[in-house]
């Protein structure tokens, strides 16, 4: 370990303490008060049964139904504590030599929702060596890929997937174009998605803010920031829960200027952190320094869980505290898992605030050995704009 | 994750990629010790969100789903149950008796948790674990962070359903770290070729006084002395500074420059010793690349493992071990070339050549880390 790198270890275990130590006790003076909602929409007999079974005999059928179920109710009301719930059913037997291609592929998209990158893909590329025909596994290595960008190996397995019948060539559709972009054939990617929104035109709206989203993407990195606000803005209207969406299209109003624009569309009830961090960049005065201690509050209690630290949003918080230092660290600590568009850009502001020549550098040969095309991030690399 | 791809499989029902983001951190409860004097009680404090409990015990008798903090005050008797049910304190391998002492709330993530003050009463002295079903249920994801107070000394742990037990670590007392980081202090300078170059380029013209242009031997042993112990202790006052500061985090510099510095000012001594007119830059260099070399020992420091060791005794230690080694060269080598000074040959050959070769390995060492 370099520099006084130890010692700051120990003094950050010591500041890592106060997540648990610090907050004040109060007692209510109304015996009224509202504590917390506990209310669930409706008592889950499903699921109910499901663990029942399962209870009574965790076997590979019941874990896997198991753990679907919860799946399915964690992306549907975005709650936690599903994803904790589907590993701890799945766990004991996916890790087992002979585990079947549900069990595996369950598992592995949890590793995923846990920012377990590497070890998603390696029980994937098992998973698909025994069973090459797997779509649904071949499909979540895809957007592993796409994500570590690996887009080469993401093309072949968005390729495969184009062959497929029914909605899996709707996903192979944007997947390849994702793919194609990533190594910089944004006019391929383009056409691909202009053909493919043509030919899916009633398809499902989820299915159809995907692609909008996607073409939203490349319009972005292509200069054309108008054409993709309205993508955007079409995809946030058919998919209004993704805060992904939400957080891409607030980047592209803020940096048209439209920061009034911006600031609404990221005012939403329990924002996600992509959110806050965002809120926080563009709010000022008293408003700015709640929603940065609140977006700093959520990283340190990650730290001190011991989670998959959100270095993209760690990085976004520094700048906006104008703290290149530690904006560069996080964005390139970010950059080593995730390599999407958010990724490319957060370092190379990272890399320009830190006026860190190496790290533009390192960045730049990125750019060249895959590819990939960015007008705003050769802008921020080649002429210093858009810090 | 991949940005879109959610969406899309919300409605698909294909197994794929990863949810949207969540809109709240996963399930954390906090444990906060108090950890005594080996007679006095262990003082426990538990911050639970409702959501974890009301798993386990029933609140909202009035099923409208808000629990208010009269439906905690009527609950308290089985919520003291569940929650002495769930948590277990053991002292020297000794369960210890829990009691609740009182209810009241805490604000954490913008959530009211339910903050319940207990108290440990242990047979036993010993080291403290913390263990039981602390209402982990079934989600992995769900972490218990803990943190102790042992004296000043702060500790943190994490607890989950994979590890769900802490148990205190062996305290390292004061002295021994005090102890073992003199040595280590010692032992970085003897293995540190650069810090003895450095203190016997200060050394050698200690014993020789400039008089026109030349070198001529020093008389009177106490003056020499207190020449040398003045320059030594400007060079230790600097580096203890910087020392501190890097081991403290206030000031932090990468290591390369640093390394490079340490080189550079063993060449430059090497020069001045060269040129007697220059023999009042003595102590202002001295000074000055005492600071360099401060940050140098805090890198040297930063390699050794210091867990479980408080700020005091590790810096303290350390420094004198550092004083130590340094006086030791100085005693080695002041007889000696005092004995030798009014020699030709020191003046002649060891002062100047001994004060080039030094100075040359200085240029190559910055050569190397540049």
């Amino acid at each position: 370990m370099g520099g006084p790198a130890r010692l700051v270890v120990l003094l950050a275990v010591a500041a890592a303490t106060p997540v648990a130590a610090a907050a004040d006790r109060f007692v209510p003076a109304e015996p009224s008060f509202v504590v917390a909602n506990i209310r669930q929409s409706q008592p889950d007999v499903a699921l109910r049964e499901l663990l029942l079974a399962w209870r009574a005999n965790p076997d590979a059928i019941r874990s896997v139904a198991l753990a679907n179920a919860y799946l399915e109710r964690a992306r549907n009301l975005r709650e936690p504590a599903y994803f904790g719930r589907a590993e701890a059913v799945l766990a004991p037997l996916a890790t087992q030599a002979g585990a079947n291609a549900s069990l595996r592929r369950l598992y592995a998209e949890v590793l995923q929702h846990r920012h377990a990158f590497a070890a998603a893909e390696g029980l994937l590329d098992s998973l698909l060596h025994d069973v090459p025909h797997d779509a649904d596994a071949r499909l979540l290595r895809a957007s592993v890929r796409l994500v570590r960008g690996e887009f080469v190996g993401a093309r072949a397995d968005c390729a495969q997937l184009v062959g497929a019948a029914g909605s899996g060539a709707i996903l192979g559709f944007a997947c390849l174009a994702e793919a194609l972009a990533g190594a910089g054939d944004l006019d391929r990617a383009l056409a691909l998605l202009n053909s493919g929104l043509a030919q899916q035109s009633g398809a499902d709206s989820s299915a159809r803010a995907y692609l909008l989203a996607t073409r939203a993407e490349l319009r972005e990195r292509s200069r054309d920031l108008n054409g993709a606000i309205l993508d955007y803005c079409e995809a946030l209207r058919l998919a209004p829960r993704e805060d992904s969406i939400r957080a891409a299209l607030a980047d592209a109003l803020a940096a048209k200027g439209d920061l009034a624009e911006a600031r609404e569309l990221l005012a939403i009830d329990k924002p996600s952190l992509a959110l806050l961090v965002r809120s926080a960049a563009l709010a000022d005065g008293k408003r700015r320094a709640e929603l940065k201690d609140r977006a700093a509050a959520w990283l340190a209690l990650e730290a001190a869980r011991g989670d998959a630290v959100h270095y993209r949003e760690e990085a976004l918080l520094a700048l906006a505290e104008a703290d290149p230092a530690r904006a560069l660290n996080a964005a390139t600590r970010n950059f080593v898992e995730q390599r999407e568009l958010p990724d490319v850009r957060v370092l190379a502001r990272a890399a320009l605030a830190a006026r860190n020549a190496d790290a533009q550098q390192a960045l730049r040969l990125w750019l060249e050995e895959t590819g990939y095309r960015d007008s705003v991030t050769e802008g921020i690399l080649d002429d210093g704009v858009g810090s | 994750m991949n940005k879109w791809i959610p969406a899309l499989l919300l409605c698909l029902a294909l197994l794929g990629a990863s949810p949207p983001a969540s809109s709240h951190a996963a399930s954390t409860s906090f444990v906060i010790l108090d950890l005594p004097g080996r007679d006095e009680p262990v003082g426990v404090r538990w911050d639970l969100s409702l959501h974890d409990i009301v798993w386990v015990v029933f609140i909202d008798a009035d099923y409208d789903g808000n629990v208010t903090w009269q439906e905690i005050l009527d609950a308290k008797s089985s919520l003291t149950s569940a929650l002495l049910a769930q948590l277990s304190v053991q002292r020297g391998g000794a369960p210890c008796t829990v009691r609740v002492q009182d209810f009241a709330l805490a604000t954490r993530s913008e959530q009211n948790f339910l903050s319940v003050a207990m108290q440990a009463d242990c047979p036993k002295a010993g080291l403290v674990s913390v263990g039981g079903g602390l209402f982990l249920s079934g989600d992995a994801s769900q972490r218990v962070l803990l943190s102790a107070l042992r004296g000043k000394e702060q500790i943190a742990g994490v607890l989950s359903a994979a590890e769900p037990a802490w148990t205190e670590p062996v305290q390292v007392s004061a002295w021994a770290s005090f102890a073992r980081f003199v040595g280590e202090g010692v032992w970085h300078v003897l293995i540190g070729y650069d810090h003895i170059a450095f203190v016997l380029l200060l050394l050698l013209p200690s014993v020789m006084r400039p008089v026109a242009g030349k070198w001529h031997g020093a008389t009177g042993f106490k003056q020499v002395t207190r020449d040398v112990v003045t320059i030594i202790t400007a060079f230790t006052i600097a580096h203890s500074i910087t020392l501190a500061l890097a081991v403290t985090g206030t000031v932090i510099l990468p290591i390369k420059p640093i390394e490079i510095a340490i080189a550079a000012s063993i060449a430059i001594a090497g020069a001045v010793n060269l040129v007697p007119r220059l023999a009042k830059l003595r102590l202002p260099l001295a000074f000055g690349f005492g600071f360099v070399h401060g940050f140098g020992f805090a890198n040297a420091l930063s390699e050794l493992d210091a867990e479980g060791t408080t700020l005091l005794p590790l810096l303290g230690g350390f420094n004198i071990g550092v004083e130590l080694a340094q006086l030791g060269i100085v005693a080695l080598v002041l007889p000696l070339i005092y004995s030798m000074r009014a020699t030709r040959w020191y003046s002649g050959a060891v002062l100047p050549l001994g004060s080039c070769a030094l100075g040359m390995a200085g240029v190559v060492w910055m050569l190397q880390r540049v």
